[in-house]
């Protein structure tokens, strides 16, 4: 059994990564796939703080938002005929997808990167370099 | 598919290969091909022999040693793999293998890379990954 989390978010990027992970369930068949999407609600909350949203409406709308992204993914899988389960966990991204790694004794973590290029990545640390220094486990980027 | 090792001996990049042993178990349809990038210039040579060829050489001579070595442990698995030994700037020579000879994939060794020189400086692995096309895979 080799179980591999696949973090996605809205980018382009994390299509192609659902589309390797979708070609190496044709050449292995001992897959056990985890479709994971981070929400970070309290960034949203920041965001918007200055208007007059009720927090608890962003938050619903955060989450929705996650579900429908998670869903997307998961549809390509599904008109595959594969089954994957999926998870959607509200946090700092990077820790939360390790975290799950971790907990889950995952053997691989897949996710779609725009490459760590930029001084701002460096600096700020993106999702692809945060999972990077912090993950045990082997990391696959996709471009 | 055709994957390409970077294998420099250390640590992590025997992870690597254990990494792309371990699922060429299951996985006999790999192209593998592991290329090790060593002995740019020998600068080191100057300060201690006469002749910068002869240490060129040595350095050569230990570097094909732990390829055939590396080469090993896939042989004993019955796994054929091809070996490329190149000299330059690491990186550079990894991706221009990459483009050159059509690789689906690169799986290699990172050291620890949470430092913020190492990403200031760019270490090999970042260099890679943000230079090329296909997917790669770091193992720790």
């Amino acid at each position: 059994m080799n179980k591999i989390l696949l973090a996605v978010d809205g980018s382009e990027n994390a299509k192609r990564a659902v589309d390797y992970v979708l070609k190496m369930t044709r050449k292995q068949e001992d897959l056990m796939i985890t479709v994971i999407h981070i929400i970070n609600s309290q960034k949203e909350i920041t965001k918007l703080r200055n208007i007059s949203s009720e927090i608890q409406d962003i938050k619903e709308r955060v989450v929705k938002n996650g579900m429908e992204i998670i869903e997307r993914h998961v549809s390509i899988f599904e008109n595959n005929h594969i089954k994957v389960a999926t998870k959607l966990l509200d946090g700092d991204p990077a820790t939360k997808i390790v975290e799950y790694a971790k907990l889950g004794e995952y053997d691989h973590i897949v996710l779609g990167t725009r490459g760590l290029t930029d001084l701002q990545s460096i600096v700020l640390g993106s999702v692809s370099h945060k999972v990077l220094a912090l993950s045990e486990c082997p990391v696959t980027f996709i471009k | 598919m055709k994957v390409l090792i970077p294998f420099d001996g250390s640590e992590a990049s025997q992870s690597a290969l254990h990494y792309v042993l371990k699922s060429a178990k299951n996985h006999r349809s790999l192209d593998i091909t592991i290329l090790t990038v060593v002995c740019n210039e020998a600068p080191f040579a100057r300060d201690f022999v006469a002749n910068p060829t002869e240490a060129l050489n040595a350095c050569q001579d230990f570097f094909r040693g732990s390829l055939e070595k590396a080469k090993a442990l896939f042989d004993a698995e019955g796994i054929q793999v091809s070996t490329l030994m190149k000299s330059g700037d690491a990186a550079e020579v990894i991706i221009s293998t990459v483009e050159e000879q059509g690789f689906d994939k690169v799986i290699m060794g990172r050291r620890g890379l949470s430092s913020l020189t190492g990403w200031v400086l760019g270490s090999v692995s970042a260099k890679v990954l943000n230079n090329v096309d296909v997917p790669v895979t770091l193992v720790k």
